[in-house]
């Protein structure tokens, strides 16, 4: 994909793939993976740093004679994720809007044209 | 490179992490390999263990960084155990981000420019040693002419003629003196500094 995930929006999908159901280390990297660029080996911080700041838990299973760390998004966790998608809303409405025109758009065409404006009498009361 | 080899090469990248952090990154990457359906397809995905060393020991440093200035990154306030880490700890937070800078992608820059500050420490010490054994060569190089100068001259005047000796006596002393004092400079200053330098390259570098 052209378009770079950055740590926030990885994070909101950690917390997204997770609060859709506990996973492990490795289906959750796969999950991501379907959906975003993201590699094997960037993942494990991205969790280390959602369970440091509160946001995702840890418990082990038991799984093949060893045991498989699941994760689960927390109360804060859960609050933050509703944070991310509300802001994403507002993030991804005015992307489209820039690409696809509509009323948002005449609103920031016509700040632009005002701001234009301004600028041309300013410079020609230098003159 | 199978399995265990890669965990053990991981735990020695993380080898100055501290324990509880570098067995959880170990598990981690157990885990991840051991349920992979294909062992050698998920250690080619992850790539280098010291990539994968270097992306941990980064975001830790961060996470420490953050911790010890009392930022946490989020609107949240610390837990209890976050406090007590902060307790103390201006130190090891200063190694902990020294190792993640090492660890992390903009080492290079960094690298450069400790090595421009080695640089000039090198030349300064090497000018000043350099200055004080000019000084100490000269007043050894003078003591036989004004020891000839002097003797030459008591016949005509003993008391200058004392003098010149005493002052070519004390040239060579102090001449001497040093001399000692550039072995002692030499010795101290740039053993220290390689001391110093071969610490932080077996402290900080990757390799």
């Amino acid at each position: 994909m052209t378009f770079q995930v950055g740590s926030a929006l990885l994070d909101a999908c950690t917390l997204a793939v997770v609060n859709r159901g506990d996973a492990y280390g490795y289906n959750l990297t796969r999950s991501l993976k379907n959906v975003i660029e993201v590699s094997e080996s960037a993942l494990y911080p991205v969790l280390r740093r959602l369970r440091s700041d509160n946001l995702l838990t840890v418990y082990d299973i038991p799984h093949d004679g060893r045991n498989r760390r699941y994760y689960r998004v927390t109360e804060e966790g859960k609050a933050k994720l509703a944070e991310f998608v509300a802001e994403w809303e507002i993030f991804k409405e005015r992307v489209d809007t820039i690409f696809t025109g509509g009323e948002g758009l005449k609103e920031i065409n016509l700040e632009i044209e005002s701001g234009g404006e301004n600028l041309l009498e300013g410079g020609a009361d230098d003159e | 490179m199978n399995k265990q080899q890669f965990l053990k090469e991981l735990e020695y990248q993380l080898r100055r992490m501290p324990q509880e952090e570098r067995d959880d990154a170990v598990r981690y990457y157990d885990e991840f390999i051991s349920d992979a359906e294909n062992e050698a397809e998920a250690i080619k995905g992850i790539g280098s263990p010291a990539n994968a060393a270097a992306n941990i020991i980064a975001e830790w440093g961060a996470l420490a960084a953050a911790e010890s200035t009392g930022e946490t990154g989020g609107k949240n306030q610390r837990t209890s155990s976050g406090e007590e880490k902060k307790k103390g700890s201006a130190f090891k937070t200063f190694w902990i981000v020294l190792l993640a800078v090492f660890a992390s992608p903009i080492a290079l820059p960094i690298a450069f420019a400790i090595a421009a500050v080695v640089f000039a420490i090198v030349i300064a010490l090497a000018a000043v040693v350099a200055v004080i054994a000019a000084a100490a060569v000269v007043l050894v190089l003078s003591v036989p002419v004004a020891l000839v100068m002097g003797i030459a001259a008591f016949p005509v005047n003993p008391l200058s003629a004392c003098m010149g000796i005493g002052f070519a006596l004390a040239a060579f002393g102090t001449g001497v003196l040093l001399i000692k004092a550039v072995k002692i400079i030499a010795k101290y200053g740039f053993g220290g500094l390689a001391r110093w330098l071969s610490g932080i390259i077996k402290r900080g570098g990757k390799k």
